[in-house]
């Protein structure tokens, strides 16, 4: 009896030993001269690709996320698995920046120029440059060809067209710009800046003023009559969404499409001539211009806990700010690259398209901010465009325009 | 059953047992230096405490019935108490965007944030090097001025002008790709298209219409890949005319001028060592990172040269200075102090809008709760999200039920034609997986292109009009909520003894009578506990909702809420796109709210069945 009490006290102890140790040894807090970088699952391939598994002597440990959930993920990892250098959309830099997540670069000047300038902006919060663009991407308006066979100069020649086309029934969705029940302002950007409107006004150092709400200005609120228009007529319609805009386009059902490179591989795919250029004017004097986005790397605040600061910041700000580099990720990844020579090496003619009908384009404001302008301004759209039963565009805009101050005051 | 058991005990379950108490133990050990590293006290003592009592009362021959329920009491402490203290303890914080970390944390941040480049400072490249002691150093070679003349500065260009009335000023290029048929027009015009069968000719100049398309042979630009292969490095064989740029050892101490002939340099020009000085090989970069991080060379404007990845350094002064003593942050050019307000933030006392980010998690009291009942902005939604929550989880729960009780009463006659087929058939629906039925809906919804109006020839705005999206959910989770029902009275009435109608009908009842007086109170006692369940589970449905409608259409006067958003999905669009980006206090705060509500009302609900049940019998 005695013998197996001492056994049953024993037994687990040795194998607790034996078994504990067996697992600290492979975790025993992976090595210093890792850098650990986050990128979205769906292009870690092309990453890697770009990459190479090692810089500098640090090895680089890619690590696959769903791209949309690294910015809030970053906010509740846990120190030991957050990443050093996350890959990331601009528009996060404003929210990662005040929560502390990201650490300030400090870029050489040289490094600056040769970047696409407003793509750095895309980066800049509060004085400050946070990450180094290495893709753009924009909006255009895809046109079949087939269906349209001379390109509309003016939005009003587009909507007669469209609406021919609907009515003689050669097509379903006369304008495919998706929405959908929750909306899509990024989408809309361009109609919605061809009518006059913006979202933030701008200080005179060039970073955005939150307290300069422009959704609905006095130039927009003069446009907005032809929204009620294009609701009435059904060119614009919020029951279409992302997938409806899509399939309506690619299966020659739609003679215009909002979208942007995303999609180049369906695009390049298609059956049909197509053109892709700029929305047409709407109102004289107004640019259609779509919003500027630009994807980066980040250094996280974890990099210096990690004790791999420097070796991160090398990375980020020497590495993959060279044209050699952005060249070598465009090239996987099919967008345009932010380095500006590597850019003008883009070779292929519809991601050239996409890049031209971007000019002139709004850089997407990137403080925090923005989160609530993307409801708001999206529901108006949709309450707008939403068929019989729509709320007045004046109506609905001016309401977004109340909420977001009202967000932001908060 | 019995001999299983028998077969279990002795030797083979003392090995199972000590195997799994070596695992459980062996787990501990593991995760226990990991939970000191991070500081995780309260894991650390449910982590010991848990292990030592599961030894404890598994190793012991007493506390037999103890052994039954320590593993489930401790997943239950793990899983569900743990997370609802942990909500509860958020609540009571300004956790949010902006006030995610420690007080000291914000303070480093603020302090690494303010380090600025002054204007004019020097660039420099820089060169990790051993001194004779072992000490690095940097080897820090001034870049010369033309390049940093060119600072960042501002970014005034154009485009981050979001006003409208600005006339255009960047070239337009939008007319190259616009443009009219290939018609003689004045203006050159160009009109690109990509399309099918036809190959490219990539000639921006002629007024033709281009065409791109499957079929297309690329037109690769090989010229430029030449500029690529050569990055942007400095190069610069020969030695300037003015001399090399100045070269220094900086150190925590100073910058020590080198002596031009003792630097070595490479074909390009690129200083390469020090003579006394020993080069330091790639491969030893990464474990001198921190060194190389901390090493703050004192430079000639007043700031600190500091590495910048390892090619170069740059001076860098702060814009704010903190104070331990006073605890405050004080702007070296402005003057202006920052103190702690209170609230988790350095703010300008004379403009409390002025706040140095980021800030810092703190306690807030009930501020979060007092925002829900106060703030107008919260209230008005919160009003409409609750009261439509109970609506949509009493109508969800009524009306699956009634519909559920019904088709099993119509599909319980004995000697029914083709029962087995249609109780299959009623349970399919129960057998997909929920979220894809929802997506399926949400397609077939649609209100111009769903199938459900084309088919119909209806013209109903199923999903953008607020009231007709209220019906759509219902309507949805009745699809999805009716077979679970239609099972659960089928078991219920099959277990009413037949005895019990017949006597009521002898008794000269009538089928209603039969059903209200007879069925229906003793399915009651069967049932409820599951309507009561049924109702906490969609109180909290967030599936339903938010992959049907996304809580649209948006409602009138909250850029949050939307028409069809219940009290969780509202809570989650708090959490993560309140109007300043994530409000985990209030989202938290809402969650206590919805917690005590599902849980009075299962309370008194499951003491009134068990009420029900003692009257019965």
């Amino acid at each position: 009896m005695r013998r197996s009490l001492r056994a049953i006290v024993a037994a687990p102890a040795v194998a607790a030993v034996a078994f504990g140790s067996l697992l600290a040894a492979p975790v025993a807090h992976a090595a210093d001269n890792t850098i650990t970088v986050w990128v979205d699952q769906k292009r870690i391939d092309n990453y890697r690709e770009a990459l190479g598994s090692s810089y500098a002597g640090y090895k680089i440990v890619l690590v696959p996320r769903d791209f949309g959930k690294i910015r809030d993920d970053l906010a509740t990892v846990s120190a030991d698995n957050a990443p050093d250098v996350i890959s990331g959309a601009h528009d996060w830099t404003g929210q990662l920046a005040a929560n502390g997540l990201i650490a300030k670069l400090n870029v050489p000047a040289a490094t600056i120029k040769a970047l696409a300038p407003y793509a750095v902006a895309g980066f800049r919060y509060g004085g400050g440059i946070y990450g180094i663009p290495t893709q753009i991407e924009n909006v255009a308006m895809i046109t079949n060809a087939n269906l349209v066979p001379t390109q509309p100069k003016t939005f009003a020649e587009l909507s007669t067209k469209a609406l021919a086309l609907k009515k003689a029934g050669k097509v379903t969705v006369p304008f495919a710009v998706p929405q959908g029940t929750n909306g899509d302002a990024y989408h809309m950007y361009p109609l919605f800046s061809g009518l006059g409107g913006y979202v933030f006004g701008t200080n005179p150092s060039g970073s955005v003023n939150v307290n300069n709400v422009g959704l609905y200005n006095k130039t927009f609120a003069a446009n907005a009559g032809l929204i009620d228009q294009w609701n009435k007529t059904g060119l614009i319609n919020s029951k279409v969404d992302y997938g409806i805009a899509k399939t309506a386009f690619t299966t020659g059902k739609a003679p215009f499409w909002i979208t942007g490179p995303w999609e180049l591989d369906a695009i390049k795919a298609l059956p049909f001539k197509y053109r892709v250029t700029t929305v047409p004017p709407i109102v004289n004097g107004l640019k259609t211009v779509p919003f500027l986005g630009a994807q980066g790397m980040m250094v996280t605040k974890y990099a210096a806990e990690h004790g791999v600061q420097v070796g991160a910041n090398a990375l980020v700000t020497q590495l993959m700010a060279t044209p050699s580099y952005q060249a070598k990720l465009a090239a996987a990844d099919g967008r345009t690259p932010a380095n500006l020579v590597a850019a003008k090496a883009v070779s292929d003619s519809v991601l050239k398209a996409f890049g031209a009908a971007g000019v002139g384009g709004i850089p997407m404001p990137n403080v925090p901010q923005m989160s609530s302008v993307w409801t708001s301004l999206g529901g108006a759209w949709v309450n707008s465009t939403k068929g019989a039963g729509a709320t007045p565009a004046n109506k609905a805009f001016a309401q977004a325009q109340a909420q977001v101050k009202k967000a932001i005051a908060g | 059953m019995q001999a299983l058991i028998s077969r279990f005990g002795g030797t083979p379950a003392l090995i199972l047992k000590l195997l799994f108490l070596g695992l459980v133990n062996g787990l501990a050990i593991w995760a226990l230096p990991q939970l000191i590293t991070s500081s995780a006290w309260v894991m650390l003592v449910v982590l010991v405490g848990a292990t030592l009592a599961l030894d404890f009362v598994l190793l012991t021959k007493r506390f037999i019935p103890a052994k039954y329920v320590i593993i489930g009491a401790i997943l239950l402490l793990v899983f569900q108490l743990i997370p609802i203290a942990y909500t509860v303890s958020i609540a009571f914080t300004n956790y949010s965007t902006g006030h995610i970390g420690t007080k000291q944390d914000a303070i480093t941040q603020i302090e690494a944030n303010s380090l600025s480049e002054t204007d004019g400072a020097v660039s420099y490249t820089m060169l990790p090097l051993y001194s004779e002691g072992q000490e690095v150093v940097l080897a820090l070679t001034e870049v010369p001025t033309e390049d940093t003349t060119a600072t960042d500065g501002t970014a005034t260009d154009g485009s981050t002008d979001g006003s409208t009335d600005t006339a255009s000023p960047e070239p337009s290029v939008q007319t190259e790709f616009g443009g009219s048929d290939g018609t003689a027009s004045p203006e050159p015009s160009v009109q690109t298209e990509f399309g099918a069968g036809e190959v490219s000719t990539a000639s921006p100049e002629p007024s033709v219409q281009t065409e791109f398309g499957a079929g297309e042979v690329s037109t690769a630009v090989p010229s430029s890949e030449a500029s690529l292969a050569e990055d942007d490095m400095n190069v610069g064989v020969t030695e300037p005319a003015g001399g090399w740029p100045p070269t220094y050892i900086g150190t925590d101490q100073g910058l020590d001028p080198v002596d031009p002939g003792d630097v070595e340099r490479d074909a390009t020009g690129t200083v390469t060592g020090v003579v006394g000085y020993k080069t330091i090989p790639e491969e030893a970069y990464p474990s001198l990172d921190s060194q190389i991080a901390s090493i703050k060379v004192p430079g000639p404007t007043g700031g600190y040269i500091v590495a910048q990845g390892f090619g170069a350094a740059v001076e860098l002064t702060p814009v704010v200075t903190y104070d331990e003593a006073t605890d405050t942050f004080t702007n070296t050019t402005s003057g202006v102090v920052y103190t702690d307000n209170g609230k988790g933030s350095f703010t300008n006392p004379d403009n409390p809008e002025d706040e140095l980010l980021p800030g810092w998690r703190t306690g807030v009291g009930f501020t979060n709760f007092y925002r829900i009942f106060s703030d107008p902005d919260i209230t008005g939604p919160f009003a409409k999200v609750f009261v439509w929550t109970f609506v949509f989880a009493l109508l969800t729960v009524l009306l699956t039920f009634a519909i559920g009780l019904g088709l099993a009463m119509a599909l319980n006659k004995p000697g029914m034609r083709g029962q087995r087929v249609y109780r299959s058939l009623l349970i399919i629906p129960y057998a997909i997986p929920g979220f894809l039925s929802i997506l399926v809906f949400r397609g077939l919804l649609n209100d111009d292109f769903g199938a459900i109006n084309q088919m119909l020839g209806l013209n109903i705005p199923w999903l953008f009009d607020p009231n007709w999206a209220k019906v759509s959910v219902l309507l949805v989770n009745l699809w999805l909520g009716v077979p679970y029902m239609f099972l659960v009275s089928t078991g219920a009435l099959q277990a009413i003894p037949s005895e019990m109608q017949e006597a009521a009908r002898i008794d000269g009842a009538r089928s209603w009578q039969v059903f209200r007086l007879v069925n229906l109170p003793l399915l009651l006692v069967a049932l409820t506990p599951l309507l009561v369940a049924s109702f906490a589970f969609n109180f909290n449905n967030f599936n339903a909702i938010y992959l049907l409608t996304g809580g649209g259409p948006a409602m009138d006067g909250s850029s949050v809420a939307g028409a069809t958003d219940i009290l969780i999905s509202y809570t989650y669009k708090i959490a993560f796109s309140a109007g300043r980006g994530n409000d985990f206090g209030l989202a938290s705060a809402i969650s206590i709210i919805i917690f005590l509500i599902v849980g009075t009302i299962s309370g008194i609900s499951f003491a009134r069945s068990k009420a029900l049940r003692e009257d019965r019998t």
